[in-house]
């Protein structure tokens, strides 16, 4: 044996170990669906979708493996991959590794996970990750980083930011940490266990970091961001919004954390998606997702406790109300919210179904008035005020495959987008590949909530396979209905579906466009 | 004056022109002619080819006195194995004396067989038959099968190629000797026991990332008993670089950071160890085999995101132990006059442990798995005479009891039941033969399924062989894929259905012992269609929820070549190569993880027992690596190189003569090119090892 170390050791030296492809291994994807173009990426689900939100022939997606955010180019039927800019190892430009960086706070190193974008603003695009958590800024048009200028009070009430530059400084990076102690009292976790002292945060009073960093929203002059908080053994954390003053100048732009209200403590677990709209009153809201306790799984049994829409005051800032949706299990997704700012569409996780609420009662001045709670919109409080459509009591159900197929052992997982003119609803189904078009008809001014029957089913398209067809395209994860009149401002394609299966694609759809 | 004579050393033969170019003409239709005439078909191994007559002297008058001296090739035919309708070969690992070959080497370089690698030295290996699943491919070890019970798979890394004297590759066919599973094929690996002589074999190599490999086996007679008794080792560091992908995609290109990454967490150990044990009982042979392996290492798992360490398992651990032990009797059957006849009592066992506390989600991961087999096997075969025909009759009966016992799941246990007869009727003794056999299958809960076997095998001469086969078969989803607990991420489908599948496969066999300047010749070709319906696919049914479902029909159409020659003892030259083309139905996309060609070439040069260099190319095509083939790993050439001398065989070395004492040096990989069968389990580049290898 030691004769065959001392082998192998001379052989070691004298260069014998090769390095496994000085060129690298090029993986080469193939375009098979005439109106889809795969992502420059090793995984299977694309991590997010936005377009601009004036009339545009760009579209921004985020992947994972590696880490990237692509423009891509919306002008034939086919999208085309125009860039794709990597995160690497320093995704923050803060001049250190991430992996150290984050070492510090959490004792290991990690390298983050691109997460959604979201076009929060004409030209600007914040792209979430987590494991290192933040959000990264990029120009919507060139998908290059966007330069911001960070700072922090010297002292913060109920939060603690450890990536933040040290209180009383600033300096210049492209995301915004959101790695951030939150101190909730008399909270308990999805599990009904207190919260306990986190040593890396308080060992002496309850305490967690912030995780799985998801939805944005700027309203208000601030950037909320909600972050979901899963903790160890799939137990939900309280769910929290970080609240930061956006200050965009000319000379660049600004972030630091609310000095009096840096964090929000939604009203159940997971908080995911974040819109920020005006309401028909031209009141400036930003709607939180609360999904509630959700299994990793599939069907109503996937639901473990309630959901809710958060509704943020961003002026303030508090949550003014909160809509109550039972157990529906929200997808993850921001609201879909029509361009009048009446109603509010969310996708279903586990179930196929959508949620609707009625955004019309935010309108009462009585929700803005002193500091309550949160009122709960659900006809039992203030003057009766209700904005439940569609709630997981009474879900609208997505018809079925008109032909009949259906997928084993997926039961619904479904996401929604409306048109730019606020007509219809396109609502896709992971499982069975459908996309279903519901009208909107908003008109006149009936009462608080909408009736059911003005959503009306206009029709189902079979535009991609159901998920257990293997090897089709199937798994519709996410739709986008592009701003601007199809057949007027573009002639390509009018929605964008991200798909998953059986690799992350991009596809083209005409449903509205000639 | 002409001759007639023979030239050992070269080969040659030298004819009276006409019976040269009657043997040219057989030489060059690669025996059609002959098939036809039936001329060469009589000749055997080492006769003359017919051009002289039975006691002719070279020094009687030369009836060819002033006839112009013309040299010609001539054929002597070989002889084609004795095995019959399928597609088989027989590799014998002596073959591979002084070359450092593991068993997934091996394998790799055969035609119809891919190896799916996830690393280098001891990590996992998986075996593919034309295309199959490894799932769909039963391994059996001395005649037992070895698959695990929990995936349906089999790691070839936990088989030390030392203890294995021989593989039996059986292409589309196996399923009425084996039952469930052999949709692919089945390889038999036939382990190191008995010998002539007092032998020892020992074997001890090191060589790059801190390999060190060693093994120790001796066979001999002990008070009447025979006993073969074998080690071997194996320590890896594991650490190689390795290369990141490079993502290109509609003219878009995206890269890791950095591009290339270090192997981490990768380093185990590999104990093995063979016992076989016989006696003469009563007509027959008693034995006691035994083949265990443990292994112990890190497991550093996919290879994603940014980062020096790519992802990798930090802290991930596994240790596996497996034991199959068989006691059987061979011999007179006491049915029938013949001596085939086998009853082995065996029992598998398995163990697995893996532990993982840095889970990012989950936490601490602490898996704890032992599954056994225990079973009876029983086979005859009766010989009869029918209407003046010598008939051959091969029964079977297969007992077994699975069980499954984890600490992440309810136990589980089946008893599977199989019973064949197989019929061998020669309808035109020694040329044409029916063989027509049929198997009852049961596995737990299942429905019993009849398994066909229909081949029809001609034999125009010793040298060649026609045959085409009909073959049913099915696979019973594994434990996993029926009660993998539900983690919420990943769980089974208790209402799964077995896979079934069918193949209709042909081929040619030509075996000449001589060609001209050329020996040893061997041709094969076969092609095959396979159709599989309910295949069991894992899919994500749900974006956070994996879970094997029964997926539409698909069909696998395919050849395989395989062409060995030699020229002198100082050179041999062997071709493998295999086509595979398959389609899913619903979809009309290649199924994933195949790649279309694959194409291996053996060049040796040196007289085989003295020394030897090999150099061997080994071309894989583009592998479709998801389904629906949009993302596709990067075609490659790999060549290897060895030298090795047999010092046994040099006239001037002044030690104690071994039978036979290799040194020897295998460098792999020599262009270090980027490998992989996966998309995220790199494999080591270039790489070297030194050793010895010797026998007493």
């Amino acid at each position: 044996m030691v004769a065959a170390g001392a082998l192998a050791f001379a052989f070691a030296l004298a260069g014998c170990e090769g390095k496994g492809g000085s060129e690298g291994l090029v993986v080469r994807t193939e375009i098979l669906v005439a109106n889809c173009a795969p992502t420059p990426s090793l995984s299977a689900f694309p991590a997010g979708l936005a377009v601009p939100p004036q009339a545009s022939d760009v579209a921004l997606l985020t992947q994972t493996d590696p880490n990237a955010v692509a423009i891509y180019d919306l002008r034939g039927d086919r999208p085309r991959a125009r860039f794709a800019g990597t995160l690497g190892v320093d995704s923050d430009a803060d001049g250190s590794d991430d992996a150290d960086t984050i070492r510090s706070v959490l004792g290991f190193a990690v390298y983050p996970v691109m997460g959604e974008i979201q076009i929060v603003e004409a030209g600007l695009a914040l792209a979430s990750t987590s494991n290192y958590e933040q959000v990264l800024a990029y120009d919507a048009a060139t998908g290059a980083p966007i330069p911001l200028t960070l700072e922090q009070p010297d002292a913060l009430p109920g939060l603690a930011l450890p990536l933040f530059p040290p209180p009383g400084t600033s300096a210049q990076r492209t995301g915004v940490s959101t790695l951030a102690c939150v101190y909730p009292e008399g909270a308990v976790d999805s599990n009904g266990q207190a919260i306990a002292p986190d040593a890396r945060c308080d060992a002496a009073r309850p305490s967690f970091l912030t995780n799985l960093t998801a939805g944005k929203a700027i309203a208000g002059g601030r950037l909320f961001v909600a972050t979901s908080n899963l903790g160890r053994s799939n137990r939900f954390l309280p769910g929290t919004v970080l609240v930061f003053d956006w200050a965009q100048t000319p000379s660049g732009i600004t972030v630091r954390p609310s000095a009096t209200t840096p964090v929000l403590f939604t009203s159940g677990f997971n908080a995911t998606g974040l819109a920020a709209f005006q309401t028909v009153g031209g009141r400036e809201l930003v709607l939180v997702t609360v999904t509630g306790a959700i299994g990793t799984g599939t069907g109503p049994g996937n639901v473990l406790s309630e959901a809710f829409v958060d509704v943020v005051d961003p002026a303030v800032p508090r949550i003014v109300a909160t809509i109550p949706l039972g157990f529906a299990g929200p997808s993850f997704d921001a609201p879909a919210i029509d361009p009048s700012g009446r109603v509010a569409w969310l996708g279903a996780s586990s179930t196929r179904s959508l949620y609707a609420i009625d955004l019309r009662p935010l309108d009462d001045p009585r929700l803005y008035e002193g500091d309550p709670a949160p009122i709960r919109l659900d006809g039992q409080s203030i003057g009766g005020l209700d904005a439940r459509i569609f709630t997981g009591d009474a879900p609208f159900a997505l018809p079925p495959r008109s032909d009949g197929r259906a997928s084993t052992g997926c039961e619904g997982l479904t996401d929604v987008t409306i048109n730019a003119s606020g007509t219809e609803v396109f609502a896709s189904d992971f499982c069975d590949g459908t996309v279903t078009r519901v009208g909107l008809e908003l008109g006149g001014d009936p009462p608080f909530p909408y009736p059911a029957a003005r959503f009306p089913v206009l029709g189902q398209e079979s535009a991609f396979a159901p998920n257990d067809v293997v090897g089709a395209l199937r798994s519709p994860l996410m739709l986008v209905a592009r701003p601007g009149i199809p057949g007027i401002d573009f002639t390509s394609p009018d929605v964008l579906a991200l798909v998953g299966q059986p690799d992350g694609q991009l596809c083209g759809i005409r449903i509205e466009s000639p | 004056m002409a001759r007639c004579a023979r030239s050992p050393d070269a080969g040659e033969r030298r004819l009276h022109p006409s019976t040269a170019r009657t043997a040219l003409a057989a030489a060059l239709g690669i025996g059609l002619a002959a098939l036809l005439a039936g001329e060469i078909a009589s000749a055997e191994p080492g006769g003359s080819g017919g051009s002289r007559a039975p006691g002719e002297s070279e020094e009687a008058a030369d009836p060819f006195e002033g006839v112009e001296e013309v040299t010609a090739w001539a054929v002597e035919a070989g002889m084609v194995p004795e095995l019959v309708g399928a597609s088989t070969s027989v590799l014998s690992m002596d073959d591979f004396v002084g070359e450092d070959k593991s068993l997934a080497d091996v394998l790799s370089e055969t035609a119809g067989v891919s190896v799916r690698r996830f690393g280098g030295a001891a990590d996992p290996a998986e075996l593919s038959i034309r295309g199959a699943t490894p799932s769909q491919s039963v391994v059996t070890v001395d005649g037992i099968r070895a698959n695990s019970i929990l995936t349906g798979g089999l790691d070839l890394s936990q088989t030390c190629a030392p203890l294995v004297e021989s593989v039996e590759i059986t292409r589309g066919a196996g399923s009425v000797s084996e039952g469930s599973g052999a949709i692919g094929g089945t390889v038999n690996l036939v382990t190191r026991a008995g010998a002539d002589q007092a032998t020892t074999l020992g074997q001890l190599s090191g060589g790059a990332f801190e390999t060190i490999q060693g093994s120790l086996l001796r066979a001999d007679r002990w008070k009447g008993l025979d006993y073969t008794a074998g080690y071997c080792g194996l320590s890896t560091r594991g650490d190689f670089e390795f290369a990141r992908p490079v993502i290109r995609s509609d003219g878009v290109t995206t890269r890791f950071h950095p591009e290339t990454a270090t192997r981490i967490n990768n380093d185990r150990i590999v104990h093995g160890g063979n016992l076989a044990v016989g006696r003469t009982l009563g007509a027959g042979q008693l034995r006691l085999i035994d083949l265990a392996s443990f292994s112990s290492g890190g497991e550093p798992g996919l290879d994603s995101g940014d980062g020096e360490t790519a992802g990798q398992l930090r802290r991930a651990h596994s240790r596996n132990l497996s034991n199959l032990v068989q006691l059987r009797w061979d011999g007179a059957s006491p049915f029938g006059d013949g001596e085939d006849f086998s009853l082995a009592a065996f029992n598998r066992f398995e163990r697995a442990r893996f532990v993982d506390d840095e889970q990012p989600l989950l936490g601490e991961v602490d898996l704890d798995t032992r599954l056994a087999t225990t079973g009876l096997r029983t086979r005859d075969r009766l010989r009869h005479e029918v209407l003046e025909r010598s008939l051959a009759t091969d029964l079977g009966l297969d007992i077994t009891a699975d069980l499954l016992r984890s600490n992440d799941r309810n136990g589980r246990s089946r008893i599977n039941l199989g019973a064949h007869v197989g019929e061998e009727i020669p309808l035109l003794p020694g040329r044409l033969a029916l063989f027509g056999a049929a198997r009852l299958d049961w596995t737990g809960d299942f429905d019993p399924r009849v398994l066909p076997d229909v081949a029809l095998v001609a034999t125009p001469a010793t040298w060649i062989r026609l045959k085409i086969q009909y073959v049913g078969a099915y696979r019973a989803p594994s434990f996993d894929e029926l009660y993998h607990p539900d983690r919420g991420f990943i769980r089974g489908n208790p209402s799964l259905d077995p896979e079934e599948a069918w193949t209709v496969q042909g081929g040619l066999e030509i075996d000449l012992a001589r060609l001209g300047p050329l020996s040893a010749l061997r041709f094969e070709l076969s092609g095959f269609h396979r159709e599989i319906d309910e295949s069991i696919t894992w899919i994500l049914i749900s974006p956070r929820t994996l879970a094997p479902i029964n997926t539409g029909p698909a069909q696998t159409n395919g050849f395989e070549l395989g062409f060995s020659v030699d020229w002198t003892r100082y050179v041999r030259f062997s071709l493998n190569h295999t086509f595979i083309d398959s389609e899913r139905r619903d979809t009309g996309e290649r199924l994933p993880g195949q790649a279309k060609n694959d194409t291996f070439v053996r060049l040796r040069v040196g007289p085989e027992q003295a020394w030897k260099l090999v150099g061997e190319l080994h071309r894989i095509d583009e592998i479709p690596v998801s389904e629906g083939g949009s993302r596709r790993l990067p075609e490659r050439l790999v060549a290897n190189f060895s030298a090795a001398v047999n010092l046994a065989a040099q006239r001037f070395v002044p030690i104690a003569r071994p039978r036979a004492l290799w040194l020897f040096v295998d460098l792999d990989n020599l262009s270090d090119e980027a490998v992989r069968d996966t998309l995220s389990f790199p494999q080591p580049g270039r790489n070297l090892t030194a050793g010895l290898d010797f026998r007493w």
